[in-house]
């Protein structure tokens, strides 16, 4: 059913659902590094080649402790799913193990072409791939449990050919099209995945947090490398881009209280939200918004060390702080990220 | 039931530990997120059973998915910070040695709980729980006493400062005897940990460390492994009242 679906609207090209025509680019890997990368997928395993070409990913791609925020989710073994943004496939891999059929969707053909080794090599035979823009409609109304948006949201106004090695160098426009409102384009999105879902499906999205206190501290934006864009003013902010890069600024993060709002406007009834430490990507803690003191919080470590006294000192102030405000204060609204369980309207 | 995630992913494991609590109740789930965890999931379980198990209680229930999923009761009682040191739990410390030798002589089975701390005991009025079973591993009471040597040597680092163990005072050095003292009562002949308690433990650790489940060395760890041996016989010099 849900393969006729697909069929409809996409045409299976080597494993992989397309339309016609290229879709875009978003990944870590630069392009010209694409054809050596894939060229050794042929013969070796894809945890080999990422272990011998792009160690300092492995834990990112393949580390499934990244997936533990989508036990919010209580994922049933009869249940269908779609991965927003699916790129190598972790969350993923994830999922589809603890449900009945998966979907992965992502714009860079090459993430989906190094997916569907990994698939094989890791025996998963209940996982369809679709190489599509996220802007525009699925068109698969209704068809899904849940779905995972894990750090896209922030990407859906960058409508460039992303090499994230480059990303922070790059000057200009670098080919995006002048979109008239960042947050507008976001809430279309969320109102697309609202309408895949089935009524009473739910969204897992994570993001970071607009007002995590470590911004207003001078912490770069992680989506511009700058000071003050994650925080500022959209103007400021976007005056704050175009000084630096030429280019305005659209990867919209929100506070807790925006995010909310969004979801409840693309038709999601019931939004319950989690902060996570020490970020979304590698969580380590993940607790209910609910201003709660929770004396036994306990300080996210620095996974690095300290590289110098100076640094060494201001994480030790760092571990205070999150000591006070999370474990004493119960302040959540200033956590690093956040994590959103949203569930459809059984109505809608 | 709201969820709330604990640890995850600690010291290299693929293990998540959650709280789930409302309606006045509360349990914790611990969650394997690899195959090789589930075995750390199993070791969980069998600690669980073997320690805290009570007739007419709720037991650790085991799921075997995919990934292995445990529930285990909150048991209700006073819990330590895992940055708690000796100093003013001296009889905190007593009541997990008392606990510890009343099971290990009882029972016809002996484990080692593997990372025995302050942090990973729960103490009531009645009774004491061991939590964070991950390394749990069967043994022979020939190695009785080897986990109160890690819980007292964890209980000497100082908050904030895990490259250094405090100085060790006269306090100190009276609760370990005491420990020890306890300890040797009810040892049998064959035992190969007391007669110099760090050292013996120590080695333990590092020519048992595939028994403790672990996928980083055993010295990034446990700080008993990596802590020097000349050091580790100095202080067990002291508390033998060399």
């Amino acid at each position: 059913m849900l393969k006729e679906t697909i069929e409809k609207s996409f045409i299976l090209d080597d494993g992989i659902y397309r339309t016609s025509r290229e879709e875009g680019y978003w990944s870590n890997i630069n392009k010209d590094q694409q054809a050596a990368f894939m060229a050794d997928l042929q013969a070796n395993s894809s945890r080999e080649v990422i272990r011998r070409r792009f160690p300092q990913w492995e834990d990112m791609i393949f580390n499934s402790t990244r997936a533990v925020g989508l036990r919010l989710l209580d994922i049933r073994p009869d249940q269908t799913g779609i991965d927003y943004g699916c790129m190598w496939g972790n969350l993923m891999c994830y999922a589809a193990r603890s449900c009945r059929r998966m979907v992965g969707v992502d714009q860079t053909l090459d993430s989906l072409k190094f997916l569907k080794h990994r698939l094989r090599d890791e025996g998963l035979d209940n996982c369809r791939l679709i190489n599509t823009n996220l802007r525009k409609p699925l068109h698969l109304e209704n068809t899904f449990d849940f779905s995972i948006v894990n750090g896209v949201l922030e990407w859906i106004p960058d409508t460039s050919d992303i090499e994230l090695q480059r990303h922070y160098t790059v000057r200009g426009q670098g080919g995006r099209q002048a979109l008239p409102d960042p947050q507008a384009q976001q809430q279309a999105f969320l109102e697309n995945v609202g309408l895949n879902l089935k009524p009473g499906g739910k969204l897992y999205l994570a993001i970071e947090n607009r007002f995590h206190y470590h911004y207003f501290l001078g912490k770069r934006d992680p989506h511009t490398g700058l000071m003050g864009t994650a925080c500022l003013p959209r103007k400021l902010a976007s005056l704050v881009s175009k000084r630096c890069y030429q280019r305005p600024f659209v990867n919209y993060i929100y506070s807790k209280n925006e995010l909310a709002a969004m979801l409840r406007r693309a038709g999601f009834e019931s939004v319950e939200m989690f902060a996570a430490f020490p970020d979304y990507h590698f969580p380590q803690r993940i607790i209910p918004m609910d201003n709660q003191r929770r004396p036994d919080f306990v300080p996210a470590v620095p996974s690095q060390p300290a590289a110098s006294r100076l640094r060494q000192f201001i994480n030790l102030l760092l571990l205070k702080m999150d000591a006070l405000l999370f474990g004493k204060l119960g302040f959540y609204m200033f956590a690093p990220a956040i994590i959103a369980i949203a569930r459809k309207g059984l109505n809608r | 039931m709201p969820l709330e995630l604990i640890t995850a992913g600690t010291h290299g494991s693929q293990v998540a530990l959650y709280r789930k609590s409302g309606r006045g109740s509360c349990f914790y789930q611990k969650v394997s997120f690899s195959r090789a965890a589930n075995q750390v999931i199993a070791n969980e379980k069998q600690g669980h059973d073997w320690f805290n198990r009570q007739p007419g209680k709720t037991a650790a229930v085991l799921r075997k998915d995919y990934y292995y999923e445990l529930d285990i009761p909150a048991y209700r009682g006073r819990n330590f910070s895992p940055s708690a040191t000796m100093a003013g739990h001296e009889a905190d410390i007593h009541r997990i040695v008392d606990a510890y030798i009343q099971k290990w002589t009882t029972a016809r089975e002996h484990y080692h709980h593997g990372d025995l701390a302050l942090c990973n005991a729960v103490i009531d009025a009645d009774r004491v729980y061991l939590v964070d079973w991950e390394h749990c591993h069967k043994t022979t009471f020939a190695y009785f006493g080897f986990d109160i040597c890690n819980l007292l040597f964890v209980s000497l680092y100082a908050k904030f400062n895990p490259g250094e163990i405090v100085a060790l005072r006269p306090q100190h050095i009276a609760c370990m005897r005491a420990c020890f003292e306890k300890l040797r009562r009810h040892a049998s002949g064959e035992n190969r940990i007391l007669d110099r308690p760090f050292c013996r433990a120590a080695n333990y650790l590092r020519d048992h460390s595939q028994r403790f489940g672990l996928n980083i060395p055993v010295g990034q760890k446990f700080l008993l492994a990596a802590y020097p041996l000349h050091k580790l016989e100095a202080i067990d010099r002291r508390i033998g009242g060399d």
